[in-house]
């Protein structure tokens, strides 16, 4: 503290101020200070102790924080060595590729569909009907003359 | 030799006990009723006094003593210092805690300046005025130029000019740095004179 803040500090001080207190009032807070004390210690030792909250008892109790990380440990294992393990078998591989093929040649034959119908919208139904007709004959004929007959 | 026996005893319970004795009292008081106690006694007059100084009228300052005493009391059981300088420390930093928690309402700011201005205009024997006279400068006065400060800067010049601690107890107490502290403190000062009329 600098002389002058000194100075100030000395003028404040030397200012009347009465600051004893009450006896009846220190005799009163001593007795309620020693009874919350004792409730305090009680609470504190003995066996009708509060329930701590389960966050608390964390924060508190070595014990229960190392059985809360080692259960969370062991639950991340379990799902970890779930996912690795799950390995799909031979016949589901088959099974799944098969499906995913289907579905390819599903999406292309509506693909086909569509895009007759919009290439032959302005014709009427008969027409389309000779038009799918005559393709089908011309498949059918090509289908019978095979490779090995030529 | 019985009257010499008292009148030593007497000294003895008179004399501020040493720094070991009061360390130890403290770690005795964590689970020690009767430490407990001479604790209390010890410290009472210093906490009260400190709350009067904050909050001007008697009776509020006694509530708020009572309120600090029974925060003590309640968790001294897990009080983790070891030394009075500490509890100390702590008890300052629950005492502040109140006091700010009970100055946060502005009405019972107010009620606070009013009875200060009041008692101000009695003990100046009538004369009231915002620029006071050096030697007219009563408690009253510099209380109602004290309330025109932040919380915050009300700690720090009661613990500093009241309670001579240093910048690094009241940094602890405030939970700031002794740096920043100093500089609150020069700012707050400059404003306090200033509101007093004294000149820097």
């Amino acid at each position: 503290m600098n002389n002058h803040e000194e100075q100030f500090r000395s003028l404040l001080n030397e200012l009347p101020f009465d600051g004893s207190p009450r006896s009846e009032h220190r005799g009163a807070v001593r007795e309620q200070s020693l009874l919350a004390f004792d409730e305090a210690a009680t609470q504190r030792l003995g066996p009708h102790s509060p329930e701590l909250s389960p966050r608390r008892s964390l924060m508190i109790r070595p014990a229960a924080l190392l059985g809360f990380v080692a259960a969370l440990a062991a639950f991340c294992g379990g799902v970890l060595a779930l996912i690795n393990n799950w390995l799909p078998e031979q016949h589901e591989v088959a099974q799944l590729r098969g499906v995913a093929i289907s579905d390819e040649e599903l999406v292309a034959a509506l693909d086909l569909l569509v895009e007759f119908d919009s290439s032959h919208d302005d014709l009427t139904f008969d027409q389309g009907i000779q038009i799918c007709l005559v393709d089908h004959q011309f498949r059918h004929e090509s289908n019978e003359v095979s490779p090995s007959d030529q | 030799v019985f009257r010499a026996l008292l009148e030593v005893m007497e000294d003895q319970s008179h004399s501020p006990p040493s720094a070991e004795k009061m360390d130890d009292l403290v770690v005795r008081a964590r689970n020690n009723r009767t430490a407990f106690g001479e604790l209390y006694d010890l410290y009472y007059t210093r906490i009260f006094r400190h709350c009067l100084r904050r909050l001007f009228q008697r009776d509020v300052a006694e509530d708020v003593t009572a309120e600090v005493f029974l925060n003590v009391a309640r968790h001294m059981g897990s009080f983790a210092g070891q030394t009075h300088a500490e509890f100390l420390r702590w008890t300052h930093t629950i005492a502040t805690n109140q006091i700010n928690a009970y100055l946060r309402k502005s009405e019972r700011r107010a009620r606070l300046l009013e009875g200060a201005a009041r008692r101000g205009v009695v003990e100046a024997g009538g004369q009231c005025s915002s620029q006071v006279d050096l030697a007219l400068l009563d408690w009253p006065h510099v209380y109602q130029s004290l309330l025109k400060l932040k919380s915050r800067d009300q700690s720090i010049i009661v613990l500093r000019f009241f309670d001579a601690m240093s910048h690094s107890e009241i940094a602890a107490i405030l939970n700031m740095q002794p740096g920043a502290v100093r500089a609150a403190e020069r700012r707050a000062l400059e404003k306090f004179r200033n509101d007093l009329g004294i000149e820097s």
